[in-house]
């Protein structure tokens, strides 16, 4: 999108030749890194997969565990992901439209889930609904199950892909300013405009 | 508390705004926020106090353990490098080049967000070993990468690098053509625009975005134990301790060293931030 701009500009910005060898070297070592980094696993985990042949590769992927396990995977993504929308949709109004202390915090404490180990993030549910969490005796109590169930997956999910819905809006939305939708609400109906507009 | 007073009992509110939902969408945040970060933090912070300050610095401070932040905080820092060279490589030619099969190299560039990271330990080991793609051209000359501190900066850098490119991409994409050119006009040559122009423009959001890469990195499991190869004081990482500690029943012990590595996640949390404060510092003198 914004290379037609380098393309286009003046002729001040016409490349010489010298420029122009440069340029095509840093896409070939640019294409070359992403070719022995990330083409060339990605090709050596389906070389193997399909190594046996298709229908071998067919059997193992439709045996019964691996089915179930797929399955689970789709489910728990299912509820992780709207969850974060709701809340990365949420946390981007409240911070790109209004003014308060503690913004800078806020945004801090939703960035804090990308460094913090998966590891730790784990532990960390174990420590408020395991056994001897928290939580714990209260829901085996209940007989609830939330660490090695369902839930405890999608919670462990919802931790490590938290920050990344309000992260990509946040930016977004503050560029592209909330003029309009203040205008919406003073010209239409003080009651009604949304985030649509 | 009638409903339609909105923002005045609202204290730390510093400007009213016509816009509705203030209240709706900020106690949503916080409550989420709190039940899924929050809590599970103070949770483990507070087992991990249960050990006693002396408890604690044993633990963390074993030789064992200290060894496996050598092999985490090297690995990590040499990881965060080669990202925020490659990074800024990859960033630069999306954002000024044009050329074929470019939409599928920028969508390439999410693949290690998307991939479980188990899926790529597993295929950079099986590139990097005696019979790999890779490795077999590499073994006969001396080098070993798999289970060597190299394939676990491999792995790291794997996870880390496109965190740089999308910190870096969209201020390159943003950077107004005019100002190169009036630097052009001015005499300006093609270093000296990069160095003058461009560079003090870009290096708070690489600096952001490497540093996010270094913590991913030195949080990263799942990648890392299968190339790594795992022996005690020399390849062992701190994350694959904690899950060691774990097995063994000593949740104190696991919470003690998770402490250790939350310090450090919070403390580059701190740096990015204050990056981002300097660059829109920046930002602010220079318009």
């Amino acid at each position: 999108m914004s290379g037609h701009r380098a393309v286009s500009s003046s002729a001040l910005l016409q490349p010489s030749l010298a420029q122009q060898v440069g340029r095509v070297t840093l896409i070939v070592l640019a294409l070359l890194f992403l070719l022995v980094f990330l083409v060339l696993p990605v090709a050596a985990v389906f070389t193997q997969a399909l190594s046996q042949g298709w229908k071998m590769y067919r059997d193992s992927i439709s045996q019964a565990d691996v089915l179930s396990a797929l399955r689970l995977t789709g489910l728990v993504a299912g509820i992780a992901v709207p969850l974060n929308l709701v809340f990365g949709v949420a946390a981007s109004w409240a911070i790109t439209r209004f003014e308060f202390h503690g913004k800078s915090l806020l945004i801090t404490l939703i960035d804090i889930p990308l460094s913090v180990s998966p590891v730790v993030a784990g532990m960390m549910y174990v420590e408020v609904f395991g056994l001897h969490g928290w939580l714990g005796p209260w829901l085996s109590e209940h007989n609830l199950h939330v660490i090695f169930a369902v839930p405890g997956i999608v919670l462990a999910t919802v931790f490590v892909t938290f920050p990344f819905v309000a992260r990509e809006l946040i930016p977004f939305m503050q560029a592209q300013g909330r003029d309009e939708e203040v205008a919406a609400v003073v010209l239409v109906d003080p009651e009604k405009p949304t985030k649509p507009v | 508390m009638p409903v339609m007073q909105a923002n005045k009992s609202w204290r730390f509110v510093t400007r009213s705004s016509p816009l509705p939902g203030f209240r709706l969408t900020f106690t949503f945040t916080m409550i989420y926020l709190t039940m899924i970060v929050l809590i599970p933090l103070a949770a483990i912070l507070l087992r991990a106090a249960r050990e006693g300050f002396f408890g604690f610095l044993h633990t963390v401070t074993a030789p064992r353990v200290l060894a496996s932040y050598r092999v985490t905080l090297g690995s990590a820092g040499l990881a965060a490098l080669l990202s925020a060279v490659f990074g800024m490589l990859l960033a630069w030619v999306l954002a000024r080049y044009d050329f074929p099969g470019k939409r599928v190299v920028d969508a390439l560039v999410d693949l290690p967000f998307a991939l479980p990271t188990a899926v790529a330990g597993i295929s950079l080991t099986a590139l990097y070993t005696e019979q790999g793609w890779i490795g077999r051209y590499l073994e006969p000359h001396g080098i070993h990468v798999a289970f060597t501190p190299i394939g676990i900066v491999l792995a790291m850098s794997f996870v880390g690098f496109p965190f740089v490119v999308r910190s870096v991409q969209p201020v390159l994409e943003d950077l107004d053509p005019a100002m190169e050119e009036a630097a052009a006009s001015l005499g300006a040559n093609v270093w000296q625009r990069f160095t003058r122009v461009i560079a003090p423009v870009t290096f708070p959001a690489l600096l952001t975005g490497t540093a996010l890469a270094f913590a991913r990195a030195a949080g990263e499991y799942g990648s890392v134990i299968f190339i790594a190869g795992n022996m005690p004081m020399k390849t062992e990482i701190t994350a694959l301790l904690i899950v060691t500690k774990l097995e063994e029943y000593d949740y104190s012990g696991a919470a003690a060293i998770a402490g250790a590595m939350l310090a450090l996640s919070f403390a580059v949390m701190l740096l990015v931030n204050l990056l981002q404060w300097w660059g829109q510092r920046r930002e602010g003198n220079r318009t």
